[in-house]
């Protein structure tokens, strides 16, 4: 099990959203920044800098998911190692096959999939 | 054609144009019969006859025209809207831009007008901002496609720490190909973040988005849900969760009605209860208990994105929306930025808005010091 700290995160200086934070990280194998912001309150920069915080230590390998804007509520059509960045273009959507030539046809998000246990503490 | 929005079919000024305004979907019957009754009007009319003798009133420059057009602003401001986003912080100053009268009596132009004081809100200082749009219609007796434009009007509300932008939703075809297959929701997402941008820049605001998901999910859920004065009712969530597979399926937004994610909390509950009763000859205590702890760790842990409840006391409803929490900010959707649909048709906007402000007050940590000086209407 490995500790990480927040005291750069004063939001979870207070019990409750470090709780309910380490709850999650406990039944979850892989998150997404809006599931931490919504089981814990927290903005959705904090919870992303929890993650980049995670994603430093090596204690989760970190995904680039790429969604077809003109079906945002599909599944992304991509999921790429953060490192790799983007999709080159021009390629096919496999769930419209539409061929996207442009960047602002494309959104993103990332997903954190879990390689160690984790505790966080204050 | 039937859209709720005000299309700009003619080229018209004066009372002429405020006579389509009145008519248009801006203003429903019940707010022109307000309008007729404020004027010393009979109201026991049509929507198209009060919109006319309204408007009789704005033919010539007099003390009966600027009444009558305070009476119309005011009335068009007090309208419940049913969509709302808030900022709260710092607000210094409240700068006069132009005079709304201009958006009775012609289009306008695509800038601030206000601001303005509310008889049914005095608490407030308004602004107006038109926009235009595109909008494509293919007439019955041709399959050419006519091009008119819509006058979407957007309101911002100050007051003291939080400002506050209200509108009315509506469908249309802003692409020729989509007069063609009928019409598609108002992109309002594309449009509000930088209205935002200008209001904020006039008033010098220093404000960021209200954390809806911690207003809702917390704060509300703390003091209300198990609070047995209140009826808390989950109504819809939206969510989007990871998989457990590295696939690029690892994120689906669904969508469950009330019936489904309680139906989904009983059913795993009545299977946890079915094992542990053969298996281990054991009882669940308290299976409604359960269903609670399951509904609770579906829409706080499931990575819900908007979720509608209502809450009500004494068959009354305080407050019911849908609350879009904005956790996607670099999706061109409805989750890029905070908002509320709240339901007008239960409890009006302004109502709803004050207990969201209530509870955001309770919570925040601004400067509440500055209250601003509303002006007397035009």
């Amino acid at each position: 099990m490995k500790a990480i700290s927040l005291e750069h995160f004063p939001y979870f200086n207070d019990d409750r959203p470090l709780q309910q934070l380490n709850r999650l990280v406990e039944i979850k194998a892989d998150l997404m920044p809006h599931q931490v912001a919504v089981a814990t309150g927290c903005s959705l920069d904090e919870a992303m800098g929890i993650l980049l915080l995670l994603f430093n230590s090596s204690l989760v390998e970190a995904l680039l998911l790429v969604y077809h804007n003109d079906h945002l509520d599909a599944p992304p059509i991509l999921a790429r190692n953060i490192l790799d960045g983007p999709p080159l273009l021009p390629f096919t959507c496999d769930i419209c096959q539409n061929e996207i030539k442009h960047r602002d046809e494309l959104s993103y998000d990332f997903l954190f999939k879990k390689a160690s246990n984790i505790q966080f503490i204050a | 054609m039937g859209i709720d929005a005000f299309v700009l079919r003619y080229e018209l000024d004066g009372h002429h144009f405020a006579s389509q305004f009145l008519i248009s979907p801006d203003f429903d019957v019940g707010t022109l019969k307000n309008i007729s009754w404020d004027l010393g009007m009979p109201r026991n009319k049509l929507k198209n006859q009060l919109a006319e003798q309204i408007a009789s009133e704005l033919q010539f420059a007099s003390y009966q025209q600027g009444r009558a057009i305070q009476m119309i602003i005011d009335h068009l401001i007090g309208r419940s809207k049913g969509w709302v986003s808030l900022k709260t912080g710092q607000i210094p100053k409240l700068p006069t831009c132009a005079n709304p009268r201009e958006l009775i009596l012609g289009r306008g132009e695509e800038q601030w007008y206000g601001p303005i004081s509310c008889s049914t809100d005095v608490e407030g200082a308004w602004y107006i901002r038109p926009v235009f749009l595109d909008h494509y219609e293919i007439p019955e007796d041709s399959s050419e496609v006519d091009i008119f434009q819509i006058r979407w009007l957007c309101f911002a509300r100050v007051e003291g720490g939080t400002i506050s932008l209200h509108w009315r939703g509506f469908s249309y075809a802003g692409r020729r190909q989509v007069a063609k297959r009928g019409s598609s929701q108002f992109p309002y997402w594309e449009y509000i973040p930088a209205l935002f941008e200008e209001i904020e820049r006039l008033t010098d605001a220093r404000v960021d988005y209200a954390n809806l998901h911690d207003l809702m999910l917390n704060d509300l859920w703390d003091r209300y849900r198990e609070n047995l004065t209140y009826d808390w009712i989950d109504r819809r969530i939206r969510a989007e969760s990871s998989g457990v597979s590295l696939s690029a399926h690892a994120g689906v937004v669904y969508e469950i009605e009330a019936g489904g994610i309680l139906n989904l909390a009983r059913t795993i509950r009545t299977s946890v209860q079915e094992e542990l009763r053969t298996r281990y000859e054991s009882d669940l205590p308290e299976p409604s208990r359960f269903d609670e702890v399951i509904l609770k760790t579906l829409i706080k842990e499931y990575g819900t994105l908007s979720y509608e409840f209502s809450l009500e006391s004494a068959g009354e409803v305080i407050f019911r929306a849908h609350s879009y929490f904005g956790l996607k900010p670099r999706s061109k959707s409805r989750d890029s930025f905070p908002h509320l649909n709240l339901h007008i048709r239960y409890c009006p906007d302004l109502q709803q808005l004050r207990f969201v402000l209530d509870h955001l007050r309770m919570e925040r940590q601004s400067d509440e010091s500055y209250k601003p000086r509303t002006l007397p209407l035009f």
